[in-house]
């Protein structure tokens, strides 16, 4: 569908071949499908190729869109996100996505435009210094200065993306790499460059000391991290929780880890999560963190953070272990090749049944379940996205951007796969959701799309419903819309005694009419008819934006107030 | 505490950029340095003398910096013969 898309006129023999081919053969021998993607004056020469080539380009209509689309398309396969800008504010728009990416550990290679070698330095027309601006921002960045580099970059750079703990690669390509003529491409003396690091040995050791010290422990307690996602360890984690009875906490990003119904899972804990999690954090005896950074989202409090408990972290960067909460006992290793140890291990003991303890969480969970005031006045955004859960069947990739509803949407949408869930983690980037959700429709297109945003963030990246219309992409877009920032009114209201400084919106535009500007099928729902409506989107096979107005000071409860411990919640009744 | 930071790292451009940005970032200020590359001009070595007041941050410094693409080995020792330099 995509390569039909852009004119095909194919690279005559005749042609010499230039960087920017050879930047394209490396990609399609990387298994680089199709770039997202915006031109411009430096990489003219770049799409010049892509024009020559038939490569599949996603046009976006603003930069941030191509590098968020490239998280979406990457969180919900795991593979490579690539995006082409051009130099200076290309350059300088794809940042929010790059920073975005580092934080939640999102592989993606980045290529920015940059002026000709000669002129860089010179404040040349839309020159920046990329490479100090995304220094702090990526796992690794070049400068290409040579065509005859140009391969080898490329190979590092996906191989650093992925390798470890992956991130963001940015590589940085003048204008005349781009252009130059590859004739003596191979002369065989490129320069030397960075080779993986070996893995190293699992350190079995403290494995042992892990698994004895699980063994005895009464009230044990797993929490599952992303980087049991991105390890692609979610069937090995399954194994290893049943195996020893053990129940797991899921952060925002590893939201599917265990399916919403399995009776281990306690839920998202931290800020909003759910009340048996975090009291689960406060209470448990062994914690075995695995794949999580313990973000101040989620030790709220990092000094009064699970005091009873002995804790174990597993985590493939050395660097997180011992970052914020100090560890007995701290692995660094792949999510997947420990678990699998630790389970194989545990098969040869005998499994415990944690009756009370699995007793005391089901007693919470049955005292203080996650819950909301129904008003069928009203329409309740907890409401709309447990419809929604059930029409899509638990099924549907769900993709949210940054305020109240993502955390409505991680609280009450019945997760149940890895991957399924799309989201700012780290970041917290408002705009996120539109572009994010084109990418992971055009990875995965056989899963239903739901985007939950904002009436305050989407208008942050608006524009990116032209690529849907452009590409007929199925995806439902969910407004909800409370006419503020909510999220921070919320806070407003809660620490600064209802000062609503601004976060109420006093007009909006018309979503409904902009959705049909471009080209998208749109309807309001009403509190009487909404569930019918909402059903009727959702058997059709087209994209559609919905808007619903929900009550203007719904609050997101469970709370814990910043600082706070875990187990002092608000908003639990 | 007095540190001295020694790295070895592939000798690229940017590559110091990258590691004073992560005590930038910190907040650290860097009192002296020394840095020289290889003969054959393969690898650099960098020598900071920095100040970390705790040392969980010094142990959650020492892996960002070795974890770096281009780092190839970092030695980190106290500095202590300066114990009488009347620094702090
Ligand atoms: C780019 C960016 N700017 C500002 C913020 C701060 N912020 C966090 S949530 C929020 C409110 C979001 O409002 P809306 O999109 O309407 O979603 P709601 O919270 O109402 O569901 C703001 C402004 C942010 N996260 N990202």
């Amino acid at each position: 569908m995509l390569a039909e898309h852009n004119k095909k006129d194919q690279l005559k023999e005749d042609d010499l071949a230039t960087g920017s081919d050879v930047l394209l053969e490396t990609l399609g021998q990387q298994g680089v499908e199709l770039v997202f993607g915006y031109p411009g004056g430096a990489v003219l020469p770049l799409y010049d190729a892509v024009y020559r080539q038939s490569f599949d380009n996603i046009l976006v209509r603003h930069e941030q869109g191509a590098v968020h689309a490239a998280e979406g398309y990457a969180k919900a396969t795991g593979k490579i996100g690539v995006v082409f800008v051009t130099s200076g504010p290309g350059a300088t728009n794809a940042i929010t996505g790059i920073a975005d990416a580092m934080l939640d550990s999102i592989p993606l290679v980045v290529f920015t435009g940059q002026v000709g070698c000669a002129a860089i330095g010179k404040d040349a027309f839309q020159e920046v210094d990329i490479l100090s601006i995304t220094a702090p921002v990526t796992k690794q960045n070049y400068q290409v200065h040579d065509v005859k580099n140009l391969p080898k970059v490329i190979e590092e750079a996906f191989a650093v993306a992925v390798s470890g703990r992956s991130g963001p690669v940015v590589i940085d390509l003048p204008k005349n790499v781009a252009s130059d003529s590859t004739s003596d491409k191979d002369d065989g003396k490129t320069d030397a460059l960075y080779s993986i690091q070996q893995e190293e040995k699992l350190d079995e050791a403290m494995l042992s000391s892990i698994h004895e010290a699980l063994l005895q422990a009464k009230k044990p307690l797993v929490l599952a991290g992303g980087g049991v996602i991105a390890a692609d360890a979610v069937p090995e984690l399954r194994e290893f929780v049943h195996e020893f009875n053990f129940p797991v906490v899921s952060t925002l990003v590893s939201l599917g880890v265990l399916p919403a119904n399995d009776s281990l899972f306690l839920g998202m804990g931290g800020m909003h999560g759910t009340y048996q999690a975090n009291m689960a954090f406060y209470e448990c005896d062994f914690l075995l963190n695995i794949g999580s950074r313990f973000d101040d989202r989620l030790a709220t409090n990092a000094a009064e953070f699970a005091p009873n408990a002995r804790i174990a972290h597993i985590d493939i960067d050395e660097s997180e272990l011992g970052k914020v909460i100090t560890t007995e006992f701290p692995v660094r290793a792949d999510a997947r090749k420990a678990l699998d140890w630790l389970t194989s291990n545990a098969k040869t003991r005998t499994r415990q049944e944690h009756k009370e303890w699995l007793q005391q969480l089901t007693d919470w969970r049955q005292q203080h379940p996650q819950n909301y005031e129904t008003n069928e006045k009203q329409i309740k955004p907890q409401a709309v996205i447990e419809e929604v859960g059930r029409l899509t069947a638990g099924d549907a990739t769900i993709v949210t951007d940054v305020g109240q509803h993502q955390m409505w949407a991680a609280q009450y949408y019945p997760f149940k796969r890895p991957r399924q869930i799309i989201t700012s983690g780290g970041l917290g980037t408002m705009g996120f959701g539109l572009p994010a959700a084109i990418g992971a429709k055009l990875a995965v297109p056989e899963k239903e799309v739901v985007l939950f945003v904002g009436d305050g963030g989407i208008q942050m990246t608006v524009e990116e419903l032209d690529v849907i219309r452009e590409y007929k992409l199925n995806i439902k877009i969910i407004i909800l819309n409370n006419k503020a920032l909510g999220m921070v009114r919320q806070w407003q209201d809660l620490f600064y005694e209802k000062r609503r400084s601004q976060t109420i919106f006093s007009g909006q535009p018309n979503f409904i009419k902009l959705a049909h500007a471009y080209g998208i099928k749109s309807v309001k729902l009403s509190p009487k008819s909404w569930r019918k409506t909402l059903a009727d989107v959702f058997a059709k096979n087209e994209s559609a934006l919905v808007e619903a107005d929900i009550p203007e000071l719904e609050q997101v409860y469970p709370m814990i107030a910043p600082g706070q411990p875990n187990q002092v919640m608000l908003g639990v009744d | 505490m007095h540190e001295i930071i020694e790295c070895k790292m592939k000798n690229r451009v940017g590559v110091l950029n990258r590691l004073t940005g992560l005590l930038t970032r910190r907040n650290i200020n860097i009192e002296s340095a020394l840095i020289a590359s290889t003969p054959d001009n393969q690898l650099a070595v960098a020598k900071f003398r920095i100040y970390v007041a705790q040392a969980q941050e010094r142990e959650h410094l020492k892996r960002v910096i070795a974890k770096q693409i281009d780092v190839l080995s970092v030695n980190w020792c106290t500095d202590d013969f300066t114990k009488n330099s009347g620094t702090n």
